[in-house]
């Protein structure tokens, strides 16, 4: 039970940025960098943490803020990382900031994946696209803490084989025997990929579930999710066990200036993480 | 020159290897062997190469990669130039590429298998001398 007084010094995460350095930079795919951050203070440090799914709001100091999600697990405290597309003005502006160079932080926001809910059961990763960031999350919270979880399948599916992200991370998978990955490229010009060209949905052809077992995970581009889902019902995976991560226009991060809603929720608040079967009666969310 | 410059090839394919070492001993090169990561780490430890060529792909898909960030980020070791030679791209469709790909691969070189032994041993002087 914390003090009144301990209460009094915590740092209040989600109003107040909090100064955060540049540890490294890593090239993704074009377009594409991870961005591995600590925050200078070590309070803020230990008092940080976060989801599997929630997001941050990045401040660009003199520029702006944008919703990032985060890409590193819980399971690996003290480093915050982002894997972030250059897109906008602060997303661009990110891009010039080097290693030693101070961003700052709020969060985390919104709602995670529930990783206990996901504990001796089957777990199904599906992500398309700059999905897997989020995604990655979960992934190697699950990696981290393999023996907790059944079997483990991971389906990502990338436009070419030059658009694979965190490619040196999914070499390292192929050596465990503990999951089951399977990769799609939607084209492939070059003639060089050695797995399935097709969209994502054309891998549950390879698949065998047991659906009562079978908790699924999804995060991709928009179009993704209606073919997806139709997928996980022909394999009966009840729609309570399936969440996916939706990505709107979030801005305050708080259920306050109502940039992202869904209907009647928030995507800040009520997600970015929603139980399939909660968002079924509304039109615009998948 | 290359009589006096010493190779470390580090590659769990021996007809591979072998095929290699005789180009580099024809060349003048004197070439020393590991067939795995902890051997090749061993051999650099006792006798400083002039040159490494690392294969990708051995007891783990990533080995090579490995490797070769340890290497790099080993004040010992980090001046050797690092040439990969791999197969990985043609295996698994990954690519990978030193120009683009930053730290996670800091090799001075990147080729892939098989090699033209000319503009193999054109890469190898270039990076030795």
């Amino acid at each position: 039970m914390e003090s009144a007084i301990q209460q009094e010094n915590k740092t209040d995460l989600i109003f107040q940025p909090q100064l955060a350095k540049i540890e490294r930079v890593l090239p993704q795919i074009g377009g594409h960098r991870l961005f591995q951050l600590k925050f200078v203070d070590e309070e803020v440090a230990k008092q940080f943490s976060h989801l599997c799914g929630q997001f941050i709001e990045l401040t660009v100091i003199g520029v702006g803020e944008a919703p990032i999600s985060i890409s590193s697990p819980p399971s690996r405290p003290g480093t915050i990382e982002i894997c972030v597309r250059k897109a906008g003005l602060v997303t661009s502006a990110l891009f010039k900031l080097h290693p030693g160079d101070h961003v700052a932080i709020r969060g985390p926001f919104g709602s995670g994946f529930p990783i206990d809910e996901f504990k001796e059961k089957d777990v199904m990763l599906i992500a398309g696209g700059l999905g897997l960031a989020p995604l990655r999350s979960l992934l190697l919270s699950i990696l981290d803490d393999r023996a907790s979880f059944k079997d483990l399948v991971l389906m990502y599916g990338s436009r070419n084989p030059n658009d694979i992200l965190f490619k040196y991370e999914l070499l390292g998978l192929m050596n465990r025997t503990d999951i089951k990955y399977f990769f799609s490229v939607d084209s492939d010009d070059e003639g060089i990929w050695k797995q399935y060209v097709g969209v994502v949905t054309g891998l549950f052809d390879r698949i065998e579930v047991d659906p009562e077992t079978t908790f699924c995970a999804l995060c991709g581009p928009p179009i993704m999710y209606r073919f997806v889902i139709q997928e996980l019902k022909k394999k009966k995976i009840p729609m309570s066990q399936i969440f996916v991560s939706l990505e709107r226009m979030m801005k305050c991060g708080v259920g306050k200036c109502g940039h992202c809603t869904i209907g009647n929720l928030y995507c800040c608040t009520d997600g970015p993480v929603f139980r399939y079967s909660d968002i079924l009666n509304i039109k615009e969310a998948v | 020159m290359a009589q006096n410059k010493k190779i470390l090839i580090v590659d769990d394919d021996p007809d591979f290897i072998a095929g290699l070492k005789m180009i580099l001993d024809n060349a003048g090169y004197s070439v020393k062997l590991a067939d795995n990561v902890k051997d090749g780490m061993q051999s650099l430890a006792e006798d400083l190469p002039d040159l490494i060529i690392l294969d990708v792909m051995m007891e783990n898909f990533d080995d090579g990669f490995n490797m070769c960030a340890d290497i790099k980020h080993n004040e010992h070791f980090k001046h050797i130039p690092v040439i990969i030679l791999t197969a990985v791209t043609e295996v698994t469709g990954l690519k990978f590429d030193p120009e683009t790909d930053g730290e996670y691969l800091e090799a001075d070189e990147y080729m892939e298998k098989p090699i033209i032994p000319e503009v193999f041993l054109d890469k190898v002087a270039a990076l030795i001398k």
